[in-house]
């Protein structure tokens, strides 16, 4: 059986205020997102928001290393979403460049424990100047054991809309 | 079929300026790299391993069309750097030749929707690298190459062709497919 599966894959064609990978099967062991994506955020970097389950409750915390300057930085947040990973480009940015994001989140549907995600995302940009990119890294937590079967990802700078051309790729990862 | 497939892996038996892989078909939705490598680098610090694209069955642009932002942490600095108009992603590092010879350093290297006419191209990479007269340095980083044509060729060198890959670098292209 082959390692990785295709979950799903959606390219925009028109802008969406979302992205949902439904009633997702709980025989893989990992999951793994691979996004490419930019919304129409006035400014130059966006954030995704990651909601399972439609749990819109504050049951998520996150942790994030990043930086937009010579001086990276870290904060923690416990609120209705994991966050803070920057790796949407906004509509300020260069046309045409889109954010790039990979996503883990292992034993997604081991019902004894909390779930847990880690990511890494960027914010490219033909700049130097701070803010018009950023570079990030999070470690995301839901505390929930459900087994997770619904993924929602959505800019969460300003809650506007991914744009046309983003991708999203969700593959399964099985173990031995 | 599988999900993942390795389209080359490159792997030196002797010293060389530069890794180049070609003809990488547009049939995937992601691209990959998976390396190992070590520079003949032998002054403070390390080498800095550099990237440049090409498309359309030609060579890799050469032009001033790169950007790099690098945040990286090393014994208890953290800092990060920005680079624009430059002529390759220097995103990634090698480790030094005054380390211990069976030292190698580790890197990833993704290039998601590559091939999509509509997007530039832009990569993120993972890289560590021991470096002589300090700490390690781990990097995360991103690159930008201001062209929108499906990728076909990339060329890895040591700040900028100065320095050789040694011996037993090794460089895998996975693809990535999305159906």
């Amino acid at each position: 059986m082959a390692a990785f599966t295709v979950i799903s894959h959606q390219e925009l064609g028109a802008s969406a205020s979302s992205v949902t990978f439904g009633s997702i099967s709980g025989s893989y062991d990992h999951l793994c997102i691979k996004a490419s994506a930019r919304s129409d955020d006035v400014q130059y970097y966006d954030h995704f928001g990651i909601q399972f389950n439609s749990d819109t409750a504050s049951n998520y915390s996150n942790t994030n290393l990043y930086t937009g300057t010579t001086a990276p930085a870290s904060t923690s947040a416990a609120t209705t979403q994991i966050q803070h990973l920057y790796g949407i480009t906004g509509a300020s940015n260069l046309a045409d460049t889109f954010g790039t994001a990979t996503i883990w989140i292992p034993h997604y549907s081991n019902t004894a424990n909390f779930k847990q995600v880690i990511g890494a995302g960027a914010i490219e940009n033909n700049s130097t100047t701070n803010w018009q990119w950023v570079v990030s890294v999070i470690a995301g937590l839901w505390s929930d054991t459900s087994a997770i079967t619904d993924i929602d990802l959505f800019p969460a700078q300003g809650l506007d809309d991914f744009v046309q051309y983003s991708t999203f790729t969700l593959y399964g990862v099985t173990g031995a | 079929m599988a999900v993942i497939e390795a389209i080359e892996t490159v792997y030196l038996e002797a010293d060389a300026a530069s890794v180049e892989f070609s003809s990488i078909p547009a049939t995937y939705e992601h691209l990959q790299f998976r390396l190992t490598a070590r520079s003949s680098y032998a002054a403070t610090g390390q080498a800095t391993l550099d990237v440049q694209l090409g498309t359309g069955g030609g060579a890799v642009d050469t032009g001033t069309n790169y950007s790099r932002h690098y945040m990286r942490g090393s014994g208890t600095v953290d800092d990060a750097s920005a680079a624009t108009g430059s002529t390759a992603i220097d995103c990634m590092r090698a480790v030094n030749a005054n380390e211990t010879s069976t030292k190698y350093s580790p890197s990833i290297m993704d290039i998601l929707d590559y091939a999509n006419a509509n997007k530039n191209t832009t990569v993120q990479a993972t890289t560590w690298a021991d470096k002589a007269g300090s700490y390690p340095e781990l990097g995360f980083a991103s690159g930008l190459w201001d062209a929108t044509g499906a990728v076909d060729r990339v060329k890895f060198t040591l700040t900028g062709g100065s320095y050789n890959f040694v011996r037993g670098s090794e460089f895998t292209l996975y693809g990535l497919k999305s159906s």
